[in-house]
C-alpha cells in the first residue's frame, strides 16, 4: 500500500513541477481572458479614412436622398466623435447624388455599370440605388408581397432555406433599395442607411395615407417577449421570486466550457502517465521498479498520481470559473451540484483513460510508436465532442440520454446534461457513475495485464493481436 | 554462523513459448558470500536473475530467496543494480535516492543520503538533476540507490562497466563493505578479472544449464595445469606437437596442452626458431575456461562432473 503512495507522490511531483503544468495552470485562463479582452477592445476600432458613396434616388422628388443627407450630416459632425475626448472613432461618409438614368432596364444597368467601374478604380467605396416606388405604400395583394416579406426575414435570419427564397423572389426593381460595393463584409453603411431611411419612408407613406406617423410607429412597436427562468421559492427569505431573464449565450457557453475544460484536464492528467511509462522502459527504470513492487501497485500508484494532478488542475479552473461567474453575474449556472459531479466524473475519467494511456505506454518501446496506438484511445475520448452542441440544445432527447450512458462519453455528456437546466433526476448521474466505475475497473484490469508483460519488453512494440494475447493469458 | 543460504535454486525450469531459457537449474548461494554469475548473452543468466528478483516466476522447481519461497515476499530485502541506467532523468539526485529507499519501505534522512554521496565523491550533486550527471557519476548514484536500503541480498549487473580506475576502486571498496556487514552479493559480469579477483565462488550458465559452480580454485583444478603462457620474439606457435589450441593475446600467447604432452619438447620447439622471455605452466584463466565452454570446442573440453 505504502509503495503505491510513494509512486503516486513521485508521479504527482514529476507532473506538477514542470514548466508545462505551470503554463497550463496559468496560461490557459490568461489566454482565454486575454482573447476576450482583446476582442472587446478591437471591436470598436475602425478606420477613420473617409468613405465616398454615390446615391441614385429614383423617387420623384429626391426626398429619400434629402433625408439621407440630413442624417449623414449629423453623423459626420457629431456621431462619429467620442463624446468626451472628441476623437474621431469612425470614418466620414461623404455622399453625393447622381441624376437618375432613364427608367429603361438597359439605361439603369448601364448607369450601375459605370458606377461599378468607379468602385473598382477605388474612386468611390460603393453606391446606393433607391428604387422609384419606395415611398409608395405597397399593395398588400401584390403578388410579390410574400417573397418580399420572406426576403426581409431571410436577411435577418440568413438560413440556407431562406437564402434560396431570396433567389426565388422576383422582386420588382423599383420597390427596393440596392447597395453595391466591392466589400461584401462591410455592413456599417447599410446599417446607417436602413436606420436613416426606413423611419422616414414610413412617415411619408403614413402622411400620404392620412395616418398620424407617430401613432403608426407606436402601433407597430413589437411586443417584447422575455425568455425567463421559472419562478421559485427562495429558501432563505421564504418569499416567492420571479424567474430571472435567461442569457442564451451564457446558458450555452457554460456547459460547453465545462466539457472542454474537462477534456483538457483529462489529457493533462493522463498523457504524462503514458510518457512516464515509456521513459521508464527506455531508461530501464522498470526493472528496478519491478524488483521493488508488484506491477499492480506500480500502476495504481501512477493512476493515483494522475488523478491527483487532474483534480488539482480541475479545482483551479473551477475556482476561476466561479470567480468569473460571480464577477459577471451568472452564478446560477454553476451550482454546487455541478461542481461536485464535475470533480467526481473527472476523477473517474482519468482513472478510465489514464489506465488505457498506461497500457499504450507499456505496449510501446519509444515515443514514436505510441502515436499510432494512441489514436483509438484518443478517438474514445474525443467522439463525445462531436455531439456536444446537439446535447446542449436538447439535453433530454434520446440522443443525449443514450450518449450519456456510453461509458467513455458519460463523464462529459452526463455532466453537460446535469449542467443544463432543467438538469436531470438524481439517479441518472449516479447510474452514470456506476457505469463509469465498472468500465474504469475493467480498463484498469486490462491495462495491468498489458503493463505486467509490456514493462519488460524491449526491442519492438506490440501489435494489437499480441496485446490481446497478453490480456487473455496474463 | 551461516544460517539459511541467501538463494536456493532447486531444479528450476523456465520456458518462454517453445524456448527453454533455464533448464533444470540447481544452485545454492551461501549467505555472506560474493558469488559471480557468468555466461554469454542469451544463456539464461538474466532470466535466472529475474527469478531471484521475483520479477518472473519459475515454471517448475523451487526457488527460495532469503529462506522465503513465496512470490510476494522478500522484495524489500533484495536489491538490484541494472546494467544500464535505471534513473529518472528529471529527478534531483537526493529525491531519486529517497525514492529508491522508500520503494524498499525504508525511510532515510537527508544526512544518510548525503553521507553516501560524500563517500562516493558526489557531495555537490545532491540537488542537481540526474540528467546532469556523467555516465560514471550516474552509475555511482545508481549503486547508492541499490544499497541505501541496507538490503541483505544485492544483485549487481556489470557494476564496473564504464567506470574509470579511480571510481572502480571506490565501488569495489563499497562492495567489500557490504560483505563485511553481512550482505550477500551476486555479481553478473563479462569481466573475468573482476570475477576472479572478487568472487568467493563462480557460477556459469550456458544454454540454460549450469556448466560451472564452485570456487575459482576448484574450477581451475578440474582442468589441471594444462596451459602454458609464453612471451618472446619470433615464436612459431603453429604445428607444435602436443598443443591442441593456441590463444594469441598480442603481448603473450597461451598454449593448451593435450593430455600427456611433453613440455620439454614444446620448449625446445619454440626456442628452435625464436627467443623465449617467459614460459609459465599454469592453470587456465577463467577467461580461457569460459571460451572453451562457449567456443567451438565445447564437446572436447567439457570437464567431467560439470
Amino acid at each position: 500500500m505504502n509503495k503505491m503512495f510513494t509512486v503516486a507522490k513521485r508521479e504527482f511531483k514529476a507532473a506538477v513541477m514542470t514548466k508545462a503544468f505551470i503554463i497550463s495552470i496559468t496560461m490557459m485562463p490568461l489566454m482565454i481572458g486575454g482573447s476576450i479582452l482583446i476582442q472587446m477592445m478591437v471591436k470598436d476600432v475602425k478606420s477613420t479614412k473617409d468613405k465616398t458613396f454615390v446615391v441614385i434616388d429614383r423617387t420623384p422628388d429626391g426626398k429619400v436622398y434629402a433625408a439621407l443627407e440630413l442624417v449623414m450630416n449629423v453623423r459626420n459632425k457629431e456621431l462619429i466623435f467620442d463624446k468626451e475626448t472628441r476623437n474621431q472613432k469612425d470614418c466620414k461618409y461623404v455622399i453625393s447624388r447622381q441624376k437618375s438614368s432613364e427608367a429603361t432596364p438597359e439605361a439603369i444597368l448601364q448607369q450601375r455599370y459605370e458606377l461599378a467601374e468607379q468602385v473598382r478604380k477605388q474612386e468611390i467605396f460603393g453606391f446606393l440605388d433607391i428604387g422609384a416606388k419606395v415611398l409608395e405604400t405597397p399593395d398588400v395583394d401584390a403578388k410579390y408581397m410574400a417573397s418580399y416579406a420572406a426576403t426581409l426575414a431571410a436577411q435577418q435570419g440568413e438560413s440556407n432555406r431562406d437564402r434560396d427564397k431570396i433567389k426565388a423572389a422576383k422582386l420588382p426593381d423599383d420597390v427596393i433599395m440596392r447597395y453595391y460595393s466591392n466589400n461584401p463584409t462591410y455592413n456599417d453603411f447599410i446599417d446607417v442607411a436602413k436606420l436613416a431611411l426606413n423611419p422616414m419612408i414610413e412617415e411619408v407613406r403614413a402622411k400620404s395615407e392620412g395616418i398620424d406617423a407617430q401613432k403608426l410607429v407606436n402601433i407597430v412597436q413589437p411586443v417584447y417577449l422575455a425568455n425567463k427562468d421559472l419562478p421559485r421559492l427562495n429558501k432563505f427569505t421564504g418569499q416567492l421570486e420571479d424567474g430571472k431573464e435567461v442569457n442564451p449565450v451564457v446558458s450555452f457557453l457554460v456547459p460547453y466550457g465545462i466539457i472542454i475544460v474537462m477534456f483538457m484536464v483529462i489529457m493533462v492528467g493522463a498523457t504524462p502517465l503514458m510518457q512516464g511509462v515509456v521513459e521508464e522502459k527506455m531508461q530501464r527504470i522498470s526493472e528496478v521498479l519491478l524488483s521493488s513492487a508488484q506491477p499492480f501497485e506500480l500502476m495504481m500508484g501512477k493512476l493515483l498520481g494522475g488523478v491527483s494532478v487532474s483534480l488539482l488542475l480541475g479545482s483551479v479552473y473551477i475556482v476561476g470559473a466561479l470567480y468569473a461567474a460571480w464577477k459577471f453575474g451568472f452564478t446560477d449556472y454553476i451550482s454546487p451540484g455541478v461542481v461536485a459531479w464535475f470533480l467526481v466524473y473527472l476523477a473517474l475519467a482519468v482513472l478510465m483513460f489514464g489506465s488505457l494511456f498506461i497500457a499504450v505506454g507499456a505496449a510501446c518501446t519509444d515515443i514514436k510508436e505510441t502515436q499510432s496506438l494512441l489514436m483509438p484511445v484518443m478517438m474514445l475520448a474525443v467522439f463525445p465532442m462531436f455531439f456536444v452542441v446537439k446535447v446542449i440544445q436538447e439535453p433530454d432527447s434520446a440522443l443525449a440520454t443514450g450518449l450519456s450512458y456510453i461509458p467513455f462519453a458519460t463523464p462529459s455528456i452526463m455532466l453537460a446534461r446535469v449542467a443544463i437546466p432543467p438538469g436531470v433526476s438524481f439517479w441518472e448521474p449516479v447510474l452514470g457513475v456506476i457505469i463509469v466505475c465498472a468500465t474504469a475497473l475493467l480498463c484498469v484490469w486490462i491495462a495491468s495485464r498489458i503493463f505486467r508483460v509490456g514493462l519488460l519488453m524491449q526491442g519492438k512494440g506490440a501489435s494489437f493481436v499480441e496485446l490481446a494475447k497478453w490480456v487473455w493469458k496474463g | 554462523m551461516p544460517a539459511t543460504p541467501a538463494v536456493e535454486i532447486d531444479q528450476v525450469t523456465k520456458l518462454f513459448g517453445s524456448h527453454t531459457a533455464v533448464d533444470n537449474l540447481s544452485l545454492t548461494v551461501p549467505t555472506g558470500s560474493i558469488y559471480g554469475f557468468i555466461g554469454p548473452n542469451g544463456s539464461g543468466k538474466t532470466t535466472t536473475m529475474r527469478m531471484i528478483m521475483r520479477i518472473i516466476a519459475p515454471d517448475a522447481g523451487h526457488l527460495k530467496v532469503l529462506g522465503v519461497e513465496s512470490f510476494d515476499a522478500a522484495n524489500d530485502r533484495v536489491s538490484y543494480l541494472p546494467e544500464e541506467r535505471g534513473l529518472y532523468r528529471q529527478m534531483k539526485v537526493r529525491d531519486m535516492l529517497r525514492f529508491f529507499a522508500e520503494m524498499k519501505s525504508k525511510s532515510v534522512t537527508d544526512a544518510e543520503i548525503d553521507g553516501w554521496l560524500d563517500r562516493m565523491d558526489l557531495g555537490e550533486w545532491a540537488k542537481k538533476k540526474v540528467q546532469t550527471l556523467s555516465k560514471g557519476m550516474a552509475q555511482k548514484v545508481q549503486f547508492i540507490g541499490t544499497v541505501i536500503s541496507k538490503p541483505e541480498l544485492v544483485l549487481l549487473d556489470e557494476p564496473f562497466s564504464g567506470l574509470d580506475p579511480v571510481n572502480a576502486v571506490v565501488l569495489r571498496d563499497a562492495v567489500l563493505d557490504l560483505k563485511k556487514n553481512g550482505a550477500t552479493v551476486i555479481f553478473s559480469t563479462h569481466d573475468m578479472s573482476v570475477a576472479e579477483k572478487m568472487c568467493d565462488a563462480i557460477f556459469m550458465i550456458f544454454k540454460g544449464a549450469k556448466v560451472l559452480d564452485g570456487t575459482l580454485e576448484a574450477i581451475q583444478n578440474q582442468y589441471g595445469s594444462d596451459t602454458i603462457r609464453i612471451k618472446g620474439i619470433a615464436l612459431n606457435t603453429t604445428g607444435i606437437p602436443g598443443v591442441s589450441h593456441v590463444d594469441d593475446f598480442g603481448k603473450y600467447q597461451e598454449l593448451r596442452l593435450n593430455a600427456g604432452a611433453d613440455v620439454k619438447r614444446i620448449m625446445q620447439h619454440l626456442t628452435n626458431t625464436g627467443t623465449l622471455s617467459h614460459f609459465e605452466i599454469a592453470k587456465p584463466s577463467l577467461q580461457d575456461i569460459f571460451m572453451r565452454i562457449v567456443g567451438q570446442d565445447v564437446l572436447e573440453t567439457l570437464p567431467v562432473g560439470a
